[in-house]
């Protein structure tokens, strides 16, 4: 890549200001609303992006993409329900925050991790497209399936206080992921008899039980999401806090960097996608952190994390699309359509072809994050003062909304009342220590690891040691056994250098 | 602890937390009925899923009911779910939304949004006609701009729907 071409992607991106005003704004608020991620809206517009010219098409879909990423962790820090899955991790600290009165600080937090992990990513991704997208080389089906374990084995270690608990949750998230016909004879398998769920469960009930239903029922306990104390400070809130918030995020620069290059090289993995990417940085903060005890309490941290590592992803996972023609996630998948539609090579002829379309997309990616920054930034304290209406109000509000969010992308009234059996399961996980996010990593890892688990037995013959013949794989292995076990050793560790 | 987490005798009552896993059972031993006669493709991985679940849910269990042997704990439910009045709440938004759930094909997104609201609001506490009727029509308003309008989902569209559209 020459300068020149880097100056004039650049300019070209810039000169749809306009277009990436409209499609970031549209991605914030869906983002914001459980349901309605970045995939099934740009379905919805696809008569707008197949109908215009392909770069002004993929410069709508991408900063719409890098909106909604932005957009999930605004009902993860007021609301406790993240808007995708993505934002689960945020709300592990995010709403204790908002409980404690700093939800205009925890969401500065967010929008600047947000802003800057997805802007250095992109900037990253731009210079070594080539050599990220042979991460998705080096991992076959064995490496995949442990991944995705270590990934649930992280949520167990992570999310929840007794970690077998955790594991619980995780593994009947994974069954309950392993409901519907199978990929090769198509024979139904735990479905209760239910034609809708042949297809699999389907994932935004399962997000909206587990975390919209669960929490209104949850807040039927008190009057206000608010601590006393919190309360008290959220009344004196002024401009102020949404300085402090930016000075705590300024302060974790370097933070934010390193949780943003997770999300990156986990982005770059096709199907590992945000939910585990923002768990894994989590993890991390909280391992390398002098105070792990803090998070979960409401730690500055514990937002920053996750949102950086969720942004860094919508960088990565677009790498696999057009450097190899394998998209990294659902949206890239519908992109993946769209850039078919208009006859856009994928792969190395894409970037001989057509080059300013390629780089154009990360370009795209660092003018979005720009301009949502000052567009966002200055709306943080109005946003903040959700947390100040009476749950009388909001329960019904809650449950209102996010049930047509679920009835939304199948249009069958069946998965309304999933979502209600999902938030009954939700309720009963959240008021007795099975940690929700468990089990919603479940599901969504469920069919994914059923494909790639398949595919390796499959090459080998059904011989189960498969798995533990990879170099790469058995490094991951010892990963996973080393997550499960150092909680309790650094732990032991911890009290014995305090006695 | 939480308030009623550790009744008269000092011991925690700890059934509520048996819930999950023992459902978590029930659904691995059906799962594994669902799938005992049928190809191994389409078998191993539910194997693999219900056989790490059940290893889970017996430790699970031994660690309980270890508990209980040692008289740290009892298996009541106590009132980790909520108090009685508290659950009685919980029970009615339960019914008010599978109202809304069935009622709502006929309705139409805004009014059935509409009138959950309001039926919800009331169950709530909500007194002030300003309450019941102004929150309730701005929320059904600003739902039709952005899920109808805006959104264009495919919600099921019903009077107000139809008077709107033909109107506008």
């Amino acid at each position: 890549m020459t300068i020149e071409l880097l100056t004039d992607v650049l300019l070209t991106s810039a000169s749809y200001w306009w277009l990436i005003l409209l499609a970031t704004t549209i991605g914030i608020i869906v983002g914001a609303v459980p349901g309605f991620g970045a995939h099934n809206t740009i379905i919805i517009l696809l008569p707008f992006t197949l109908a215009v010219d392909i770069h002004i098409g993929l410069t709508f879909m991408v900063a719409l993409y890098v909106a909604t990423h932005m957009g999930g962790g605004i009902p993860a820090i007021l609301l406790n329900i993240p808007g995708t899955g993505g934002a689960a991790a945020t709300t592990l600290d995010g709403f204790p925050m908002a409980k404690n009165g700093q939800a205009q600080q925890a969401l500065v937090c967010s929008f600047m991790a947000s802003t800057i992990g997805g802007f250095v990513t992109a900037v990253i991704a731009l210079f070594t497209l080539p050599y990220l997208a042979r991460i998705a080389y080096s991992l076959h089906s064995v490496e995949m399936v442990i991944i995705m374990l270590f990934g649930i084995t992280l949520i167990a270690v992570i999310a929840a206080r007794d970690t077998l608990k955790g594991l619980i949750a995780g593994f009947l998230g994974l069954l309950i992921g392993a409901i519907g016909t199978d990929h090769i004879y198509s024979t139904p398998r735990g479905t209760f008899g239910f034609l809708e769920l042949y297809d699999g469960v389907p994932i935004v009930p399962a997000l909206i039980g587990l975390f919209a239903i669960s929490e209104a029922l949850v807040m039927l306990e008190s009057e206000t999401l608010l601590t006393e104390a919190g309360k008290v400070r959220m009344l004196k809130a002024t401009w102020a806090e949404t300085w402090e918030g930016v000075r705590m995020s300024m302060a974790r620069l370097w933070h934010i960097v390193w949780t943003g290059m997770i999300g990156l090289f986990i982005g770059a993995i096709p199907g590992a996608g945000a939910s585990i990417a923002s768990f894994v940085a989590y993890q991390q903060s909280r391992m390398y952190s002098k105070t792990p005890e803090a998070y979960g309490k409401g730690i500055p941290e514990g937002v920053i994390a996750p949102e950086s590592a969720n942004n860094g992803v919508g960088s990565g996972s677009l790498i696999p699309l057009l450097v190899i023609g394998i998209p990294g996630g659902s949206t890239a998948a519908v992109m993946m359509v769209v850039l078919h539609y208009h006859g856009v090579p994928l792969g190395q002829r894409l970037f001989i072809e057509d080059p300013g379309l390629a780089y154009g997309v990360f370009t795209t990616m660092i003018v979005s994050y720009v301009i949502m920054l000052f567009t966002i930034l200055p709306l943080t304290r109005y946003l903040s003062r959700v947390t100040l209406i009476s749950t009388m109000f909001l329960v019904p509000a809650i449950v209102c909304f996010t049930l047509v969010g679920a009835f939304a992308p199948r249009a069958y009234l069946f998965d309304m009342g999933l979502a209600m059996a999902f938030g009954i399961l939700g309720f009963i996980a959240r008021k007795t220590g099975f940690h929700v996010v468990g089990i919603l990593i479940g599901v969504i890892l469920g069919p994914l690891i059923e494909q790639y688990f398949l595919r390796a037995l499959r090459i080998s013959d059904g011989d189960v040691s498969v798995f533990f013949t990879s170099p790469i794989g058995n490094v991951l292995w010892a990963l996973l056994f080393a997550s499960l076990v150092a909680p309790t050793v650094l732990g032991r560790f911890r009290r014995t250098g305090t006695a | 602890m939480k308030p009623g987490d550790k009744p008269e005798g000092g011991k925690v009552s700890i059934g509520a937390e048996l819930i999950i896993p023992i459902g978590g059972l029930l659904f691995a031993i059906y799962y594994l009925s669902s799938i005992w006669n049928i190809r191994w493709e389409a078998q191993v991985n539910g194997f693999f899923h219900s056989a790490v679940l059940l290893t889970l849910v017996v430790l699970f269990l031994i660690k309980t009911f270890g508990r209980v042997a040692r008289g740290e704990a009892d298996l009541r439910l106590g009132d980790k779910l909520g108090s009685k009045a508290l659950l009685r709440g919980r029970l009615g938004l339960v019914v008010i939304t599978a109202v809304f759930v069935v009622a709502l094909p006929w309705l139409g997104f805004t009014l059935a949004t509409f009138l959950f609201l309001v039926a919800n609001l009331a169950f709530l506490g909500g007194r002030s006609p300003m309450q019941l009727a102004a929150v309730p029509l701005g929320l059904a308003a600003g739902g039709y701009v952005l899920f109808i309008v805006a959104l264009n989902a495919r919600f099921p569209h019903g009077v107000i729907e139809h008077l709107l559209a033909a109107i506008f």
